[in-house]
């Protein structure tokens, strides 16, 4: 019998994580003496100690987040400004009464047992780089750079994603388990699909690459199928579904341009998208040129020297950032 | 874009780790109020921040080292120490009228309780989550952004150091465990 025992080996032993070769090992060490069984009784202890010392936490998260809209208010930390009414002082009312009776109820719990874990929020963002994320359920999400996703740690129960950004859905059809993806106001449910979704601050467009997806927004919703795609804008009173025939949007994933018959300006609004840049079209004739060209996503000159090669009646003027086609 | 949280999102991350962050926070404060301002206080920081400090960091690593750097922050500001040895010291009497072997116990576990104030923030953070929250090495390691391997390596760590601590009463303990339960 060995004198002594990895400690790692003890831990998983007590927390149960040991596997049953491990767990036989552990026992007959523990058996083969009295120092053995003292040290295995010392590190139970600490274990145990450590769980029953786990108090559970007397606060309410639904008062303690109205309580953190309050201070947010008043740390200037929002633009939103709203005024002090009754209802929200009812509410910090409310919020004092809650704490009050948790507090009480403390006591009862303290020594009672673990916190309670719901799912854990996961998050994936990126900054430059684009990054393809695999979901629990083997949907994929292709991340533009410079967005978000996050996603509940019971995702297998409730498909439901929120958006920052840009990212390509390439979802595992389920019947009984709609897959939802929501940014700002706007709700999308597929019905499974591959769509590339791009949300600005007053804009949301969604492309339906295969398959066929729901679009909501307040009390307005519309399908939307294959090589269609949505421009939702903030306060729409309608949405409008078009035809789409050009694979801009799949820039980021094929790190090339593909025009096809695309008007001027929705090259140019792809192109500041992925390099971040100011290009403006000043001259409004030029706006719905078509244009047909793969570009390789090279440094943005290049592209540009490729467009204006493509389209003789360009102009460019270079000031700084700004970038103006006349 | 202003803010890399929607408020439906941080609303999500607020409700979700809110109860368990007060929680820890008080394992080394011992006093809820103060607890709740630090979580609140952390939670304002990072919408003010609007965002997470790395490429995929966790948030909830993020969260946990916050909290940590926050609440040891309070106890050298406002030197709620001293509060603190007070408090417990009460505790200790008002439980005391039960069995003797029980004081050796609640004790003990006071002791263990300053102990934890003596781990680095990673290490107290995967044993708070190992056994205040009972979570699984496996499910520490996805949420943490870290291999299984760290998690166990810490855990050691985290024992080596609290046995450290404790070996005044780890003996006397065990005696009183072994006359208990043989």
């Amino acid at each position: 019998m060995k004198e002594d025992i990895d400690e790692d080996r003890l831990i998983r032993y007590i927390l149960g994580e040991a596997n049953a070769e491990e767990k036989e090992q552990v026992t007959l060490w523990a058996e083969a003496n009295e120092l053995n069984a003292r040290k295995l009784e010392e590190f139970k202890f600490i274990l145990d100690s450590g769980k029953k010392m786990a108090a559970q936490s007397p606060a309410d998260e639904n008062a303690q987040w109205e309580k953190f809209k309050l201070k947010r208010e008043q740390a200037g930390a929002t633009t939103n400004v709203r005024a002090i009414n009754s209802n929200v002082k009812w509410l910090q009312m409310a919020a004092a009464a809650v704490v009050l009776i948790g507090g009480l109820l403390a006591g009862l719990y303290f020594y009672a047992g673990k916190t309670n874990v719901k799912g854990a929020l996961i998050l994936f963002k990126t900054e430059k780089d684009i990054r393809t994320v695999t979901l629990p359920d083997g949907s994929e999400i292709v991340l533009n750079s410079y967005s978000g996703v996050s996603y509940s740690s019971d995702f297998l129960k409730n498909r439901s994603i929120l958006l920052n950004g840009e990212a390509f859905f390439k979802v595992k059809h389920d019947a009984s388990l709609p897959f939802v993806v929501r940014t700002g106001s706007v709700k999308i449910q597929d019905i499974g699909t591959a769509f590339n979704v791009r949300s600005k601050a007053q804009q949301v467009e969604v492309v339906v690459e295969s398959g066929s997806i729901s679009v909501h927004e307040n009390n307005l919703s519309a399908n939307v199928n294959a090589r269609e795609k949505i421009r939702i804008n903030a306060g729409d009173k309608q949405l409008h579904v078009e035809k789409n025939n050009d694979l801009l949007y799949t820039y980021y994933r094929s790190n090339e341009f593909v025009a096809d018959n695309t008007p001027l300006w929705q090259v140019v609004e792809t192109l500041n998208d992925a390099y971040g840049a100011h290009i403006a079209i000043e001259n409004n004739s030029l706006r719905n040129i078509p244009l047909t060209v793969t570009l390789k996503r090279e440094s943005l000159d290049k592209v540009l020297q490729v467009i204006a090669s493509t389209i003789p009646e360009i102009h460019m003027v270079k000031n700084g950032d700004n970038i103006v086609l006349k | 874009m202003a803010n890399f949280f929607s408020e439906a999102e941080f609303e999500t991350i607020f409700k979700t780790h809110f109860k368990e962050l007060h929680a820890y926070v008080y394992s080394f404060l011992k006093d809820w109020d103060v607890a709740e301002e630090v979580v609140q206080e952390l939670f304002l920081k990072l919408w003010e921040k609007g965002k997470l400090p790395d490429f995929q960091v966790s948030i909830r690593s993020y969260l946990y080292k916050s909290a940590y750097h926050n609440g040891l922050n309070y106890l050298r500001r406002e030197k709620v120490h001293l509060q603190y040895q007070t408090r417990t010291a009460y505790a200790l009497k008002d439980e005391s009228d039960s069995a003797a072997n029980n004081l050796h116990l609640n004790e003990a576990q006071n002791k263990l309780s300053s102990a934890l104030n003596k781990l680095p923030e990673r290490c107290r953070t995967i044993f708070h989550m190992s056994r205040f929250e009972e979570l699984k090495y496996r499910q520490i390691a996805e949420q943490l952004g870290i291999s299984i391997k760290t998690v166990e390596t810490q855990m050691v760590k985290a024992l080596k150091v609290l046995r450290g601590e404790m070996k005044d009463f780890l003996p006397m303990i065990i005696m009183l465990l072994f006359k208990i339960f043989k």
